[in-house]
């Protein structure tokens, strides 16, 4: 199967990509010694000229931030964080659908049904505001570490992915139970976890990658929703900003990741578009990638089935 | 002026470009007389079908003619324009399709589907149409024309969505019909009903049938001249009755010998790979091709149609070529 | 056609419980009860508190207005770029599709802020004010955001309709058509377009959630006062109260589409 996907030129594409956007984001900041941060620019004669932030014009390629860090670093700083997370919450969001699925088909699972039908009519950054905002609350009046907040916030965004995902995993198992080679096996006698383990999960894989790549891809939009409405992973720090006397209280995401990049600074989108629309792209583009992965996966299935 | 109707020659028919040319048709040469039924019969692959579809030109976009004639009614159609072919299609050569389940559109009644044709070649003032269609869904044996006008393609059953089909193909008067395995696609039952009414239409308007089909049953019934067909060749030609009495080709004599007999009472019905390791030659040469099943690779080794009686042809490999074999 | 109100009663009454249910939940998960200082019929933006009716009404009907006039241009912009595709030729088809795929990667919230911000770039550039960006609690906008809301969805309905009409192009009734000797305009017009319509159908609802969500980011990002935006900054019984407004007439449709598209199914199935 994965031989066969590497032999998809657009899978390879969108795949190397992303692998070369993780790496140089693991080696970038601490190999190469680059310059993180100008706060101020100046002339040949060492006069200040300008204040941060600076437009991609002023400091190539991507500009600064309201602190004068350069966007470049910042974002492939936060590239690992950015796309880790959203593999992690993407393969926890497979993984219990796929165990709920498996074993509460019985009871025809009305309570997941129920939550499933009210989703569609809220819309996920919404669902996830709702569960965060109460979180956050909570861990302003007794403060529970940065590591057990980004872990219950990804529980968060895992729980809110799974019901949609087990009434399309029941109705995925429900459609290949139906089929005729089924319908014969258990003529010919065969018991229901044998079924299960011999035909419906494999049959079920093969769908299991796509399904998981366009997972990714609502988690990393849903990711980047929660980062306007200033839903940091890791939580978020106030501190005081600007000069002396036009102090502003600013939140600034802690953890660096590509949606705390555009929320920290969304309220300076019309003077700094830059700051925003940078992450953003990059959003667009490891998005971009993975569409480019999900048509290679659907090509080999189609090659496969003929 | 030729009493033929429909003439073919020497046409070749290829799919695909550079290295996965595939030639479908080689040097195929046939000819339909006016009022006449000729029968094009061959398994499935041979290319019947593409052979019909070129006569409309209407080949799937990466086939193409490549060379030979196709003549009907004295005019060239391979070198007619598209806008000529059109006034064409449907007005003078009509097509009856083999999968009528999926030949007609799901979503559209099945009388509006009837009357596009005439719309779009007959000067008929639209309030007219209906009535013409009722007519022509009579023809074709429904009893209840108005009811069926309004039904949806899904409402009708497989036997009654082919003579649709059929009411489509003849609403604008055609002189030829190319009517490709019209009964594939039915039951037993239906078959008749389905290839008399194309046989009474013929009749009626002394137009031309060009049949198309793998069935001998049907062949001996309808048809007048007899083509078979295999791997893209004809392997042999004549009339109907020298065909079934003198068959030569071992692929023909295989064909005949697949009908069940009810004299016969052997206890395995024969198939035409029985026939096909014959290596008796014709007069000192081989039979081309020498093998008779499409699994096997065809060897095409230069090879001709030779006249073994008058008006009778069977396809053998060029003297030089292969020598014989007892 | 075979619409049943029993079984849209039962999808109202599930969509209830799962709202319960959601609403319920974190407070139950992080032991904090909803805002006490807040009454049952009030919602907060920015610390100002704002009653629930009759604003809703009013707000509703912006949103949706925004929403299917959105929808609306999407599906002829839509109908229309397809349609021009089919006179492109066969390899410049296939770059039209890789471009669709690059577009539709496009995260809504990217275009909501690219749009919004190059609008404002051409005003301080040239002066010319190409719409008003931004809304004010009592300044409408519908032009700006209408068109923003429009993108996605024409590109998704193009990426669909093409691969629909690709589809179309080699049944055998087209073939049939062809044969019967009707022009190809004619045919692209009255056959295949009719039964992309149809098929089109039941891509609806997925069309339909993805737009709800984009509606929400757009309310967000342009600052306008829509049912987005209530259901964003309540909680309690107000939420399930916005929710309900977006879901019993939501639910409506897709219980419509469904019994429709049901009809279609069971006359395919007589036919099989």
């Amino acid at each position: 199967m994965i031989v066969r996907l590497l032999k998809q030129p657009q899978f390879l594409i969108g795949f190397l990509f992303i692998v070369s956007l993780i790496l140089l984001s693991f080696i970038y900041p601490s190999i190469m010694d680059v310059q993180k941060e100008s706060k101020f620019l100046y002339d040949e004669n060492e006069v200040i000229v300008g204040v941060a932030p600076f437009s991609p014009k002023d400091m190539p390629p991507f500009g600064t931030d309201m602190n004068g860090k350069h966007l470049l670093y910042l974002v492939l700083e936060g590239a690992k964080y950015t796309i880790l997370i959203t593999l992690v919450i993407t393969f926890l969001r497979i993984f219990f659908a796929l165990f709920f699925s498996l074993f509460h088909r019985k009871s025809k699972s009305t309570f997941f049904d129920d939550i499933v039908q009210a989703t569609l009519y809220i819309p996920t950054a919404i669902l996830a505001y709702m569960f965060m905002v109460p979180l956050f609350v909570k861990d302003a009046t007794e403060p529970m570490g940065m590591m057990t907040l980004i872990v219950v916030q990804c529980l968060i965004l895992v729980g809110i992915g799974v019901p949609p995902l087990v009434s399309t995993f029941s109705e995925e198992i429900r459609s290949i139970l139906a089929k005729d080679y089924i319908v014969s096996t258990f003529s010919l006698g065969s018991k229901k976890p044998y079924v299960y383990y011999k035909h419906v999960l494999p049959e079920l894989s093969s769908k299991l990658l796509l399904l998981f790549a366009q997972q990714a891809i609502q988690t990393l939009i849903l990711l980047a929703h929660l980062g306007v409405l200033a839903v940091f992973i890791g939580g978020s720090k106030t501190v005081m900003m600007g000069d002396i006397f036009n102090l502003t209280p600013a939140t600034i995401s802690l953890s660096g990741e590509w949606a705390g990049i555009i929320g920290q600074s969304y309220q300076k989108l019309l003077t700094a578009p830059w700051i925003i629309l940078v992450p953003l792209s990059f959003f667009a583009f490891t998005i971009f990638s993975i569409n480019l992965m999900i048509q290679g996966i659907q090509n080999s299935l189609e090659s496969n089935k003929s | 002026m030729s009493n033929r109707l429909l003439e073919i020659n020497n046409l070749n028919i290829a799919f695909g470009s550079g290295k996965n040319v595939f030639n479908a048709v080689t040097d195929l040469s046939l000819s339909v007389s006016k009022g006449q039924t000729a029968a094009l019969i061959g398994e499935s692959g041979s290319g019947k079908s593409v052979t019909s579809l070129s006569v409309l030109k209407i080949l799937p976009a990466n086939g193409r003619a490549e060379s030979g004639s196709i003549r009907f009614d004295d005019k060239e159609i391979l070198q007619m324009t598209e806008k000529e072919m059109q006034k064409i299609r449907g007005n003078e050569i009509s097509m009856i399709f083999q999968d009528a389940i999926a030949s007609l559109n799901p979503a559209m009644k099945v009388g509006i589907q009837i009357t596009e044709g005439l719309k779009y070649h007959k000067q008929i003032a639209k309030s007219e149409l209906r009535t013409v269609a009722l007519s022509l869904l009579e023809q074709v044996g429904f009893h209840n024309p108005a009811h069926i006008f309004d039904q949806y393609p899904s409402q009708l059953s497989g036997g009654m969505k082919q003579r649709i089909l059929i009411a489509m193909a003849i609403s604008c008067r055609p002189k030829l019909i190319i009517a490709d395995e019209p009964t594939t696609a039915l039951d037993v039952t239906i078959q008749r009903q389905v290839l008399d009414l194309i046989a009474d239409y013929k009749i009626r308007e002394d137009a031309s049938v060009l049949m198309i089909t793998h069935d001998f049953g049907v062949v001996a019934e309808y048809a007048d001249w007899v083509y078979v067909m295999f791997g893209g060749r004809i392997v042999e030609s004549g009339d109907v009755f020298t065909i079934f009495n003198n068959p030569i080709h071992p692929y023909t004599k295989g064909l005949i010998g697949c009908i069940p007999s009810m004299e016969s009472d052997s206890e395995r019905l024969k198939s035409v790979y029985d026939y096909s390791f014959e290596e008796a030659g014709y007069k000192g040469r081989k039979f081309a091709p020498e093998t008779y099943s499409m699994e096997s690779k065809v060897y095409h080794a230069p090879s001709s149609l030779i006249e073994v009686e008058p008006g009778h042809y069977v396809r053998l490999f060029d003297e030089n070529e292969v020598t014989i074999v007892g | 056609m075979n619409f049943s109100f029993t079984s849209y009663l039962k999808r109202l009454r599930s969509i209830l419980i799962g709202v319960l249910i959601i609403s319920f939940l974190p407070s139950i998960f992080f032991g904090i009860a909803p805002l006490q200082s807040m009454k049952l019929w009030e919602y907060t933006i920015e610390n100002r508190k704002y009653s629930l009716f009759p604003d809703i009404f009013d707000k509703f009907f912006y949103s949706m207005t925004i929403f299917f006039t959105a929808l609306l241009l999407g599906l002829l912009v839509a109908l229309l770029l397809t349609f021009l595709a089919t006179l492109l030729p066969r390899p410049i088809k296939r770059a039209v599709y890789g471009f669709l795929t690059l577009l539709e990667s496009l995260p809504d919230l990217f275009i909501v802020i690219a749009l919004q911000v190059s609008a404002v770039y051409i005003f301080k550039k040239t002066g010319l004010l190409i719409a008003n960006v931004s809304g004010a609690y009592d300044n409408r906008i519908f032009f700006f955001p209408i068109l923003t809301l429009s993108v996605l969805p024409t590109i998704q309905l193009f990426k669909i309709t093409f691969l629909l009409m690709k589809e179309e192009q080699n049944k055998p009734y087209i073939t049939v058509a062809r044969a019967m000797g009707l022009g190809n305009l004619y045919i692209t017009l009255n056959h295949v377009f009719r039964n992309i319509m149809t098929s089109l159908f039941q891509y609806s609802k997925t069309i339909f959630v993805f737009m709800l969500s984009n509606l929400f980011i757009l309310e967000y990002v342009f600052n306008l006062n829509g049912i987005m935006t209530i259901m964003l900054n309540t909680q309690g019984v107000s939420f399930i109260i916005t929710v309900l407004f977006i879901a019993i007439p939501f639910s409506f449709l897709f219980e419509v589409m469904e019994s429709y598209r049901g009809g279609l199914n069971v006359q395919k199935e007589d036919a099989a």
